[in-house]
């Protein structure tokens, strides 16, 4: 789109402004994270944060530094990046803007996943549970790809959007099944099915960090491979991808990223759906920029709706899932008012 | 000279439905009062499987039907079960066929549960949905409906004499915590005027929580995170683990949790004064039972601090 | 033609079905007897299906007619497969001011449930209208976005609600959410069948609006059509069925997105043909889900807004995986 915008504000047309735009984010990211580590009952500085992290001493505010802020703000980061990344892809993949990880089934297969655990298997630990969620999540996107791509077209968006629909029905009403009959799994339930931070361990986040991350470096290395996938599979085959190959390996990034995702910090419906919108309508189509700006944006999000709901709202354990719609949804609302044009 | 002959004709037009009603008129915190219920029942379905059923067995009434799937204390549903009480499925949808073939002469429920259906369940039978927030307002009215005060008149005033002696004999010092550790986290129940039956208990018995357990307003609960739980700093720790219904699964949580070292720090772990409570009264509260097996607790941990 | 002959008996099929069964089997004589001379028949099974099954059979109908019509319009608006009455803020409107009475508002009689809801539910798709308008147009893509970011908005308020009310509010919640005909009772049918008339007569009407709209903006323009106008019409449309059937059973989601498509493999895509179809799909898939919710797990009772999806999802797979080597 040339010409000038309405509001002509944020339009980073040159690579160069877009670099340094990345940068800048960059570091807002950086020192927010850094920010939000510091808060909690008791604010730390950040020389005490620097040394817990190098010279840990086992006392009370090492420990909490050590083993629940950090763990929680670096869970936000890689849960943020990895759901606007997977959705970036999904969006691409399927040519639909209403297209997000959950599609996939990757949410409600975790959400299944964990309720089955806790209600029918018994299971209470939490570091369990991520493993579950991750399983979860990965079987659901293998059969809804499998399904969508029977026949001999494979998997086409219409296709791989239907049964996506289709299985995330079903396993939703499966997990409200079991919770309607289970009162002390819903209680348990409750607050991590709304997308939540809460307890996660430094081991749970170094267990799920190598996917995530081989997600990310995957999607930043084939940018260009996922940017031809968008535009449909005839223009790609035009430009010589073969396009089965190129949708397998986008579900891998994907199940890798947003099971990941899940797995950390349960189900979080928005930030897939909406970051990549709030990327492509600030910096264009281009998923060279989609991505790693996505990236960046979508672990801001998260860390600050986490950080908001922990220091506002003391004691009441706000799902991360529910501040970052309040935060991010009159935000995206506002963009798309203004730089939507009526289009055919 | 015209009113009160009004007055005099619409009584006399209203006599007959008064006295239409063979058993006894109940007018207090029930819905859609006044309602007429027989004053002997004999075939009573009780729609909820916590206050309703726990309380009508404790005095004796004769239940034929009750929502048995989901009632998650197990004892009382085995009790149930010896006492052959049909079941009747989930609390919030009951199963209206199975109820009419019950042929109930009193349906028993909830006010806040039940409310939305009480038009259907009226077509079946007289039905009383008791709406009051007190557990011991509570005991009473069901007493009250099915035509047994004396009985629930004297389960409380044994828990109440109990209860102030407990009071008499607690030390003025000691703050006690209590915490409900879940998978996801943990519930502290506050002391305040809207408290939770088990925790309005402990507050007549005298005991004393800490600041950060006590309030004035209707908040009922909060969901400290591992660093507010140093908050709780009564000398004596009670936690309850709640994480599911399979065997096993509550140890498995409780090893989990004392671990953590951030659990070690509490001062009464510190101070060995930290105790498991089981969870049957103080997760699922059903009786003036339930209410004594609190009080055991308290004496058993409590009084005999040291 | 014959496949919609088979619909039809399959309709009746389920609906005698769910009249004769459940926890008690009513014979055809009884039921007969009880259908022609109320007055002479056993009183327990005469309230059984008078007053229990009939009630809740038919309420099942109408909302599962309502829900699949109202899909087919949005997904002819919006021109996208994946859409539903849900798009357009409608259910998560919907969901909130049921939540707010269930939860905040405890004292609220029960009577005032299915007008909060419908209230939520059109309020909800008025913004995301009123938002989408800039310019002086709407487009399909704008309404699409607001309408996700405004669900959102509304989703977080009604988690927010979830995760922090009290665990009974929020059952009794879940299970309205969870879309169910179980306090069905004649009034409400009545109610219901009133206030669909009207916006169902209308849809027939606008079949051919609706055909040219999917071809997009430019196209249906350029054939005559106020495209504006249009939309909002049948916006309107759409909010009212959904709202109306949200407001007397819930939210029950799958319908409104299979129904048209089966619909579609049936009887092509000419709106004409599909608007009618798609309601008698929905109609029974509703009362069956509602009939297997019931005396599958007896005395457990499934809502029927789960055991839609439960068996329509798996045979909604099936008809993807038969019409695989079909195009797109």
């Amino acid at each position: 789109m040339t010409g000038a915008l309405p509001d002509g504000r944020i339009a980073a047309r040159t690579d160069g402004m877009r670099s340094c735009a990345l940068a800048a984010l960059f570091l807002v990211l950086a020192a927010v994270a850094v920010w939000s580590v510091t808060l909690g009952t008791s604010r730390t500085s950040i020389r005490d944060v620097l040394a817990a992290i190098l010279a840990f001493d086992g006392s009370r505010e090492h420990l909490v530094v050590m083993t629940l802020r950090l763990p929680r703000v670096l869970a936000g980061l890689l849960a943020g990046s990895g759901l606007a990344v997977a959705g970036a892809i999904m969006q691409a993949m399927t040519n639909n803007p209403l297209a997000s990880p959950g599609l996939l089934g990757v949410n409600a297969g975790a959400a299944f996943a964990v309720v089955v655990a806790m209600s029918l298997l018994g299971v209470a630990s939490s570091g369990t549970h991520v493993w579950f969620a991750f399983g979860g999540a990965g079987a659901a996107a293998v059969i809804v790809y499998a399904l969508a791509s029977s026949g001999r077209a494979g998997a086409t968006p219409l296709k791989l959007v239907l049964a996506g629909a289709v299985l995330t029905s079903f396993l939703t009403s499966l997990t409200t099944a079991l919770l309607l009959f289970d009162q002390t799994t819903l209680d348990a339930v409750r607050l991590w099915t709304a997308g939540s931070l809460a307890g996660r361990s430094m081991q749970q986040v170094a267990d799920v960090a190598p996917y995530i991350l081989a997600g990310l470096a995957a999607a930043l290395i084939f940018r260009r491979h996922l940017m031809t996938l968008s535009l449909g599979a005839s223009a790609a085959r035009a430009v010589g991808q073969n396009p089965v190959l190129w949708r397998g390996i986008a579900v891998v990034i994907v199940i890798l990223l947003a099971g990941g995702a899940v797995s950390l910090a349960g189900p979080v419906g928005f930030v897939g759906l909406v970051v990549p919108h709030i990327a492509r309508l600030t910096v264009g189509v281009d998923y060279r920029w989609i991505i790693p700006f996505g990236a960046v944006g979508g672990a801001l999000m998260v860390v600050l709706a986490d950080t908001l709901g922990r220091t506002l709202f003391a004691s009441q354990s706000f799902p991360v899932g529910v501040t970052v719609a309040l935060v991010g949804a009159p935000f995206f609302i506002w963009l798309a008012r203004r730089r939507v044009d009526a289009a055919p | 000279m015209r009113l009160p002959s009004l007055i005099v004709i619409l009584f006399l037009c209203a006599w007959p439905a008064l006295a239409d009603c063979g058993g006894r008129t109940i007018f207090g915190h029930i819905l859609q009062a006044p309602v007429c219920v027989p004053g002997n029942p004999q075939r009573v379905v009780v729609l909820d499987p916590f206050y309703n059923l726990g309380m009508a067995l404790e005095i004796g009434v004769p239940v034929v039907g009750a929502p048995l799937l989901t009632a998650p204390d197990a004892g009382l549903r085995a009790r149930a079960q010896a006492a052959s009480i049909v079941d009747i499925g989930d609390t919030r949808q009951p199963d209206l066929e199975r109820i009419v073939a019950l042929k109930p002469d009193l349906i028993l429920g909830d006010g806040q549960l039940h409310g939305q259906f009480y038009d259907k369940l009226a077509r079946i039978a007289p039905t009383a949905l008791i709406d009051v927030a007190d557990w011991k307002d509570y005991f009473l009215t069901l007493g009250d409906v099915t035509g047994r005060s004396d009985k629930t008149a004297e389960a409380l005033r044994i828990f109440r004499k109990r209860a102030s002696a407990i009071k008499s004999r607690m030390p003025a010092d000691i703050e006690v915590s209590v915490i409900r550790v879940a998978t996801h986290g943990f519930h502290v129940y506050l002391d305040g005027p809207a408290a939770y039956a088990p925790y309005a208990v402990l507050h007549e018995a005298g005991v004393k929580r800490t600041a950060y357990e006590t309030t004035g307003d209707d908040t009922v609960l909060k969901r400290p995170t591992w660093e507010e739980i140093a908050e709780l700093n009564g000398r004596t720790l009670l936690y309850v683990v709640a994480a599911g219904n399979r065997p096993g699964q509550d140890d498995e949580l409780e090893a989990e949790t004392i671990a953590n070292p951030l659990w070690k720090m509490l001062p009464a772990v510190e101070a060995g004064g930290a105790y498991r409570v089981d969870k049957a009264a103080w997760f699922g509260f059903n009786s003036v039972a339930s209410a004594h097996r609190i009080l055991d607790d308290v004496e058993r941990y409590i009084l005999t601090a040291p | 033609m014959i496949r919609i002959a088979a619909l039809l008996l399959l309709l009746l099929a389920v609906l005698l079905a769910s009249v004769a069964w459940g926890g008690y089997t009513v014979a055809p004589g009884d039921l007969l007897a009880i259908l022609m001379q109320p007055a002479g028949a056993n009183p327990q099974v005469e309230m059984i299906v008078l007053d229990l099954r009939l009630p809740r059979a038919l309420l099942a109908m109408l909302v599962g007619a309502a829900l699949a019509m109202a899909g087919a319009i949005v997904q002819a608006v919006m021109r996208n497969p994946l859409a539903e009455p849900g798009l357009l803020g409608i259910n998560a409107g919907a969901a909130l001011a049921a939540m707010i009475v269930i939860a905040a508002l405890k004292d609220a009689p029960a009577q005032f449930l299915p007008w909060a809801s419908f209230a939520g539910a059109s309020g909800m798709a008025a913004t995301i209208y009123m938002l989408s308008r800039h310019n002086g147009g709407t487009s399909s893509l704008r309404i699409i976005l607001i309408g996700i970011g405004l669900s959102a908005l509304a989703g977080a308020a009604t988690t927010l609600l979830t995760a922090f009310g009290d665990i009974r509010d929020v059952q009794r919640a879940m299970i309205w959410l969870a879309g169910s005909v179980y306090n069905a009772d004649w009034a409400g049918v009545r109610m219901l069948a009133l206030w669909l008339v009207a916006p169902m007569a209308m849809t027939m009407m606008a079949s051919r609006q609706l055909d040219l709209i999917r071809f997009g903006d430019n196209a249906a323009q350029s054939l005559g059509q106020r495209v504006n106008l249009v939309r909002a019409l049948m916006m309107m449309l759409c909010t009212l069925l959904s709202g109306a059937a949200i407001a007397a059973a819930g939210l029950i989601g799958f319908v409104g997105l299979v129904a048209p498509h089966m619909a579609r493999r049936l009887i092509g895509p000419a709106h004409a043909g599909l608007l009618p179809v798609s309601a008698l799909i929905g109609a029974t898939l509703v009362m069956a889900a509602d009939f297997a919710g019931r005396t599958v797990v007896a005395p457990a009772q499934l809502p029927a807004g789960i055991v839609t999806a439960l068996i329509g999802a798996p045979f909604f797979a099936y008809l993807l995986w038969s019409h695989r080597h079909a195009a797109g």
